[in-house]
């Protein structure tokens, strides 16, 4: 391979954060006028790498080469001059002043001291818009006005402008329907032609398949692989993402699936969100809403518990039709939910921990209009000594708690609400393992307990190793179900992709 | 491959550090008796080198007659600022519509035009609440439009007009003794000593301490105020938990009102003015913070007091009504930023 056709080439770059190697010696090169593709699970270290070359860090260790020149990426400005062009997931754009304005930000031609050059901006922005298809557009009304695919591809216009040698897309896709996915590709393709090297960063394997050269894989912050797309197919790479199977963390549970039917739901649809959504839920089981993000599995749980509304279909709790109007007649009723930022949504941070985890159960425990935390106290130390929280503390402010403290506060105050089903989100992002250890066992003791759980995770091995059974999700629809010996990494992967046995639609 | 299930398994430690300061969490609990001492200390020896004395009976009088009616407003005050809702901009306009109201209706006898002043409150609070609470309006920008609208509705509704109990009543001895009773209620003095207003001030701080502490709303209201989001994923009923936030502030207003207008004699829509800033400047001086969730009764009964002494201060000084107003609004924005200080020290949700 000769130098000189690299476009990038990324050689041995590692990066440590406190406590955890996120990028592990990673070689990665990329050609000209190719698109490579970049995949791995939540967590694999695909960001953090192209954070190194965004150059948001200044402390990566390892060479990088952009043309066969040797480039430090310490700053995001050095990284701009040496050619890395970012297309992040967000838009950076500004949504109420003009498209011109946006694209040419902080480079405005001028006519002298005081006046811009408005006509010639508007020309400058034009050809810009040419490049990516819209050429049509007109580049002085404002960005919200534009659809999403256009605000996209404008970006890229944006990004275009600084004349990148290699292009680096996150997720271009995920907010465009397929129409204008394809829209989206032939510009791709165009500025592949063009000998621009692109970076495409996907989990939608039909996408990669579709469109790129060239792909890696990595995990736990390593490259695990590396293949031409067309001698590759989806299984090795789901297989690459995986890995050998972790086991042994997750110990075994404990059968508690009774044949009761605790939950139920019938054609549950919020038109746009997700549709027809039939799934029964059992006591002393835990059932997983395996789907990727997007697919509608945290809007299910915010409809069904009257925070959200639905506009077609049934609840039933214990064989009795169920509509709630707010989330508090849910947890009176006995269905609770565990949201999936701890932060924004889940804890009153400035408070101290008995006030948290006796939030949901105020009312229960108040005497006609009166009420004091203190009459509980017993019931906080009794959860928080459970939940293993760390100091023991109740009055201890809950902003003072590490993060996988913080969400054991969070899991002791749904111990506390001692609810019949308790609705699972994302319940061990961004904790140690420790933490998610104590979680696991929680939330298992608490369905062998003759209670049951619904858990919505992108934890692949969490599900592995808690689910008693999956049904799938993928936009909006249910399309399969897993039973408990199907579940696996694999067959979790290639279901919420649309793939594999349990796929039944 | 055992190396790299090791990986998998290696703890992600949580680094952040995030201990909250201690010192400022003391200072943000007690530093109002803090100050409230070294004020009366201050007072102390500047009367003393006035010719005079703090402790006087006759001075002590006037610090609680003076702040017996900023302190009824406080007292519910606290509750939207405690809310998360910042301040009520239309308080001053609460008043004076209480006391307008309790005057015009002063025939049907003290006793049910007194039930007016306060429906009036209770009313305005629900209005407020609504907009705030339920159709989650900018409370600052409603409270000051609506600020507006009232005083609007009272120059048209009374033709510019102020308004005398004893004018407004007909000439029986029945009209005329509810309005008698009407102008008596801030002039009464309990054995003689203490004022009226001062121990029906002391019984609305009382009662706004146990809504405050002892009940499952002021409970909820601590949530909502922390977090309104995780409030709302915790089931409680946050619309409902700030309407009745405004409530109580608007009918302790409009209690703090009709004495004002009793003591002033006059109902009008002026009555009031003033009362927005010097009534957040008690709730903040007590240590509640401006952005909700913190703060006590307690601690705003320390924030009157404060403001009441140093007022009292400087008419031993002697300074002019300009002046003073400058010292109040030096004071207002110095407590409001030691507050949003205090509140980045203690890290917010």
């Amino acid at each position: 391979m000769a130098e000189t056709a690299l476009a990038l080439d990324m050689r041995q770059v590692s990066k440590q954060f406190p406590g955890t190697l996120a990028v592990d010696r990673v070689d990665f090169q990329v050609k000209k006028g190719e698109i490579h593709a970049l995949m791995g699970e939540n967590g694999a270290g695909k960001s953090t790498l192209m954070k190194v070359l965004a150059g948001l860090f200044n402390d990566y260790t390892g060479e990088i080469y952009i043309n066969g020149e040797k480039k430090e990426l310490r700053s995001p400005i050095m990284a701009k001059e040496a050619g890395i062009g970012m297309v992040y997931q967000e838009l950076s754009l500004a949504r109420k002043i003009s498209i011109y304005e946006n694209l040419l930000v902080g480079r405005l031609p001028k006519k002298n001291a005081l006046f811009i050059d408005r006509k010639k901006a508007i020309q400058m922005a034009k050809d810009s818009l040419e490049r990516v298809g819209l050429g049509n557009l007109d580049p002085t009304i404002s960005v919200s006005e534009i659809s999403q695919c256009d605000a996209q591809l404008v970006e890229i216009a944006k990004v275009l402008d600084s004349h990148p040698s290699i292009l680096v897309m996150d997720e271009p896709t995920s907010s465009l329907s397929s129409e204008e996915v394809e829209r989206m590709f032939s510009i791709i393709r165009k500025l592949r032609e063009e000998g621009m090297a692109i970076v495409y960063i996907s989990h939608h394997m039909q996408e990669i398949f579709e469109i790129a050269d060239r792909v890696t894989v990595m995990r736990d912050g390593r490259r695990v692989g590396n293949a031409l797309v067309s001698e590759t197919n989806e299984e090795e790479l789901v297989q690459q993402m995986v890995g050998e199977p972790v086991k042994k963390f997750y110990g075994e549970s404990a059968n508690t699936v009774t044949s009761e039917v605790v939950l139920k739901l019938e054609d549950f649809t919020r038109w746009g969100f997700f549709h027809h959504v039939n799934f029964e839920l059992h006591k002393g089981e835990i059932l997983a809403i395996e789907g990727l993000a997007g697919s509608g599995r945290t809007e299910i749980a915010r409809a069904l518990i009257g925070v959200d509304e639905h506009h077609l279909g049934k609840a039933y709790f214990h064989g009795k039709e169920v509509n709630f109007k707010n989330f508090g007649e849910a947890i009176s009723t006995g269905i609770g939910y565990v949201t999936e930022d701890r932060k924004i949504l889940g804890l009153a941070l400035s408070q101290p921990v008995s006030d948290n985890v006796l939030s949901c159960v105020i009312d229960r425990y108040s005497k006609g209009m009166f009420y004091s935390n203190a009459w509980n106290n017993a019931l906080v130390d009794e959860k928080i000594n459970e939940m293993s929280v760390y100091p023991a503390d109740r009055t201890r402010l809950v902003n003072s708690f590490s993060g996988g403290n913080q969400q054991k506060v969070l899991m002791a105050k749904w111990m506390a609400a001692d609810v019949d089903v308790l609705i699972l989100d994302e319940p061990t992002r961004g904790v140690d393992i420790n933490a998610k250890q104590i979680i696991h066992n929680a939330i298992r003791q608490y369905v062998a307990q003759g209670h049951a759980a619904i858990i919505i995770s992108s934890d692949l091995p969490e599900i592995v190793g808690l689910a008693d059974r999956a049904v799938v999700l993928r936009e909006g629809h249910i399309i399969g179900e897993i039973p408990k010996e199907g579940i696996t990494e694999n067959s979790l992967l290639m279901a919420a992709n649309g793939k594999g046995e349990y796929v039944n639609v | 491959m055992s190396d790299q299930n090791k990986t998998v398994l290696s703890p992600k430690t949580d680094t952040r550090k995030t201990e909250v300061n201690k010192g400022i969490l003391l200072f943000n609990r007690m530093g109002i008796w803090v100050i409230t001492i070294a004020l009366l200390i201050l007072g102390t020896i500047i009367a003393a080198a006035n010719g005079g004395h703090f402790f006087d009976k006759s001075n002590i009088q006037s610090i609680l007659e003076a702040v017996a009616l900023y302190g009824m407003v406080a007292a519910g005050l606290f509750y939207v600022t405690y809310s998360g809702n910042w301040t009520d901009m239309s308080i001053p306009l609460t008043m004076a519509m209480a006391g307008m109201l309790t005057v015009q209706s002063i025939n049907l006898g003290f006793p049910v035009a007194l039930l007016i002043g306060i429906a009036t409150g209770l009313a305005i609070g629900m209005i407020n609440g609504f907009m705030i609470g339920h159709l989650r309006a900018n409370p600052i920008i409603w409270s000051w439009g609506f600020n507006l609208l009232l005083s609007g509705i009272i120059r048209v509704g009374w033709g510019g007009k102020q308004l005398y109990a004893d004018t407004v009543a007909k000439q029986t001895d029945f009209a005329q003794h509810s309005a008698q009773t009407f102008y008596s209620i801030s002039r009464t003095y309990i054995g003689g000593i203490i004022s009226l207003m001062a121990i029906v001030m002391l019984c609305m701080f009382v009662l706004s301490y146990i809504i405050h502490a002892k009940t499952s709303f002021g409970q909820k209201l601590k949530l909502v105020g922390s977090n309104y989001e995780a409030a709302r994923f915790s089931g409680i009923n946050c619309q409902k938990i700030v309407m009745m936030g405004y409530m109580i502030s608007s009918t302790f207003a409009a209690v703090g009102g009709i004495f004002y207008t009793a003591l002033r004699k006059t109902a009008s829509y002026e009555n009031g003015t003033g009362y927005d800033f010097t009534c957040l400047t008690c709730v903040l001086l007590g240590g509640t913070l401006l952005s909700g969730g913190k703060g006590s009764v307690l601690g705003t009964f320390g924030g009157v007091l404060a403001y009441g002494i140093l007022n009292n201060i400087l008419s031993w000084i002697g300074i002019g009504t300009y002046t003073k107003y400058a010292v109040q609004g030096m004071v207002f924005l110095l407590i409001v930023f030691i507050n949003t200080y205090t509140e980045r020290k203690l890290g917010r949700s």
